[in-house]
């Protein structure tokens, strides 16, 4: 499993790399939307990344709900929690 | 002028009617398609003559000078233009739809009231820029500039394919206004630091002008802001929906010219001593060019009648641009084939057809693009597939199929949860399926309504089902397609570092 930080760290990298700007500019308070020009698909974009990248399962329909980077965070979290010990792999 | 001095928001049937028929007449004498390709530009004559028609002000406000008129109506006077020449029609289409709706829909009152008597007037045309060579279908990258400074907006950059740019009277530019931040502003033709490139050489509508246009600091009045300093993307985007569904308008006046041509052909051309129209396998060629014009003239109708009842027009006028501009390239394809040499031969015309059609596959937005965007929209939104709604003999057709498409949809939620969007194989299957899907369930609905031809309906019901099961059939084998055409994209120019879907960081989509 991945500690927290990390995932947040990596989170944030990859949310400035599909965005090409500077991950310090990436708060746990920045929306997806509004700061940073997001749109539902764009964030379903970054779980998309991320669900390849760590190899997890995140399912579309709670994923709508997201609205801050922290948010994101939390539901990737989540779907880690559930699924440790089964297929997900850091 | 065309349309009587009204505010409602579109003509009834018998006043469209007498408003294409006098585009007709007037298209008739004086729009000649191959004489204006060659000229390379549309002639002075042929914009006065719409200026008098009032084309130009269909769908402008009355109380600017326009005919009130709405998009629909636009759509039917672009539909009889393209008949007879796609440079016209773009002209007119462009300025009807992405050249003023900003300004319509978002310019503060003083702003309006100083633009819209000339564009409906025609004294002025519009044009819009937000493609910049770096910026294409990803419009985020773009980088023109729009600063405020005081009471004035500061434009730099450049915007590149600009129709209607070389003699435009003002431009609706998007521009970057922070690190995420867009806006819409409105740049007077003549302001000091625009600059015209050339014209552009291009494959079809060669007499439509397509210039680059560049700004070093250019000064407007803040009051030129269109709508919000920020939301500028979102903004264009719902100006979008009206230019998708005029140009699909376009589309449908150039399939209907392709199609009577076609007719006239294979009716009096002989072979093997029988006209080629006698012949099963041309007859079955040509109706279903007819058939694939109903379906399109459908699915536009449909755009236009979601615009002017200001119901939710994104996903329709995606599908009616896909479509029209999809099947106009097949039925120009067709057309030139069942001409043979003479559908190469240039005078003939149907050559110039085939050419005019085959950019709508590509401006305000790649049909590619669009596809994943529709795609991606079925599998977030959990809509069901639109259902026909009206009695008809087709609608169990064809909510058997939209029930097939939403069993699809689900089955990849769960399987792939939110990593389907990187699925670009998968997406484009279903995206093809929605949108053959939703042409039948249009043409259904159009099946009874007052002009309509039952067994057009009826060919048109029937192959777009039968596409949109083969569409669902090919996802199935689809992720090891995708896996092997990988193989082959690295072999030939080595492949790109990560399967992202880069075309979804947009924010055009309202919750
Ligand atoms: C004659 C003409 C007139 C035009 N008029 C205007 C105008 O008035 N105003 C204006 O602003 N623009 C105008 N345009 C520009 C037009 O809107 C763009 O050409 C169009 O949006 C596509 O951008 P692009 O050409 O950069 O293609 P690209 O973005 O480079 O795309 C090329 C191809 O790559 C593929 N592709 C791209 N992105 C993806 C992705 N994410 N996933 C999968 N495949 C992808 C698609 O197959 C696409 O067709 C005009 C263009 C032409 C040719």
């Amino acid at each position: 499993m991945l500690a927290e930080n990390d995932l947040r760290s990596r989170m944030q990298k990859l949310v400035a790399e599909i965005l090409e700007i500077d991950a310090g500019t990436v708060s746990a308070t920045s929306r997806l939307r509004e700061d940073l020009g997001m749109d539902s698909l764009g964030s379903l974009e970054l779980l998309s990344s991320i669900s390849e990248e760590l190899n997890i399962h995140l399912d579309i329909d709670d994923a709508m709900g997201i609205v801050t980077f922290a948010d994101a965070c939390s539901f990737v979290e989540d779907a880690m929690h559930r699924q440790s010990g089964g297929d997900a792999r850091a | 002028m065309l349309a009587p001095d009204t505010s409602t928001a579109g003509a009834s049937a018998a006043e469209r009617e007498l408003l294409v028929a006098e585009v007709r007449r007037f298209a008739g004498r004086h729009v000649d398609g191959n004489a204006i390709e060659r000229a390379g530009r549309v002639p002075d004559e042929v914009v006065a003559g719409l200026r008098d028609l009032g084309a130009f002000g269909i769908a402008l406000p009355a109380e600017h000078g326009g005919s009130g008129l709405g998009v629909g109506d636009a759509c039917a006077v672009v539909e009889e233009l393209a008949r007879w020449d796609r440079s016209v029609a773009t002209m007119v289409g462009l300025h009807s739809g992405l050249g003023t709706r900003g300004i319509v829909s978002l310019a503060r009152p003083d702003v309006a009231a100083a633009w819209l008597p000339r564009l409906a007037s025609g004294e002025c045309i519009g044009a819009f820029a937000a493609t910049e060579a770096c910026a294409g279908s990803d419009l985020m990258a773009m980088r023109t500039t729009a600063r405020f400074e005081g009471d004035e907006i500061v434009l730099d950059g450049e915007k590149s394919y600009v129709t209607n740019g070389r003699f435009a009277g003002c431009y609706t530019v998007v521009a970057r206004t922070g690190a995420r931040g867009h806006a819409l502003v409105l740049v007077p033709r003549g302001t000091p630091g625009v600059a015209i490139g050339p014209e552009e050489h291009k494959l079809g509508i060669r007499a439509s002008s397509t210039v680059t246009l560049s700004f070093t600091n250019v000064r407007v009045p803040a009051s030129h802001l269109l709508g919000s300093a920020e939301g500028g993307l979102d903004e264009a985007y719902a100006v979008l929906s009206w230019g998708r569904t005029v140009l699909a308008s376009g589309c449908v006046g150039t399939m209907q010219a392709a199609l009577d041509a076609t007719a006239q052909h294979v009716a009096t051309r002989r072979q093997f001593r029988r006209t080629l129209g006698e012949f099963p396998a041309v007859r079955t060629r040509v109706a279903g060019m007819a058939a694939m014009l109903f379906a399109a003239r459908a699915v536009t109708r449909e755009a236009a009648e979601a615009i002017d009842r200001g119901a939710p027009s994104d996903h329709p006028s995606m599908v009616a641009k896909i479509f029209a501009s999809d099947r106009t390239f097949e039925v120009c394809d067709a057309a030139v084939q069942l001409h043979g040499a003479l559908g190469v031969l240039e005078d003939v015309g149907v050559a110039r057809l085939l050419r005019d059609c085959r950019v709508t596959r590509i401006f305000e937005g790649a049909n590619d693009v669009l596809l994943l965007r529709i795609a991606a929209a079925r599998l977030t939104k959990r809509e069901a597939a639109p259902r026909v709604g009206t009695a008809s003999s087709h609608a169990d057709g064809c909510d058997a199929v939209g029930a097939l498409l939403d069993a699809a949809a689900d089955v990849l939620r769960t399987r792939y949860g939110a990593a389907v969007v990187a699925k670009q194989g998968v997406l484009l299957h279903l995206g093809r399926a929605e949108v053959a899907h939703a042409a039948a369930v249009a043409s259904a609905r159009a099946a009874g309504t007052r002009d309509s031809d039952a067994d057009l309906a009826d060919l048109a019901v029937r192959r777009l089902l039968g596409e949109a099961r083969a569409e669902l059939d090919a996802l199935a084998g689809c992720i090891d397609v995708d896996r092997i055409s990988a193989r082959v994209a690295e072999r030939l120019y080595g492949a790109p570092p990560k399967d992202r879907p880069q075309a979804f960081a947009r924010p055009e989509e309202r919750p």
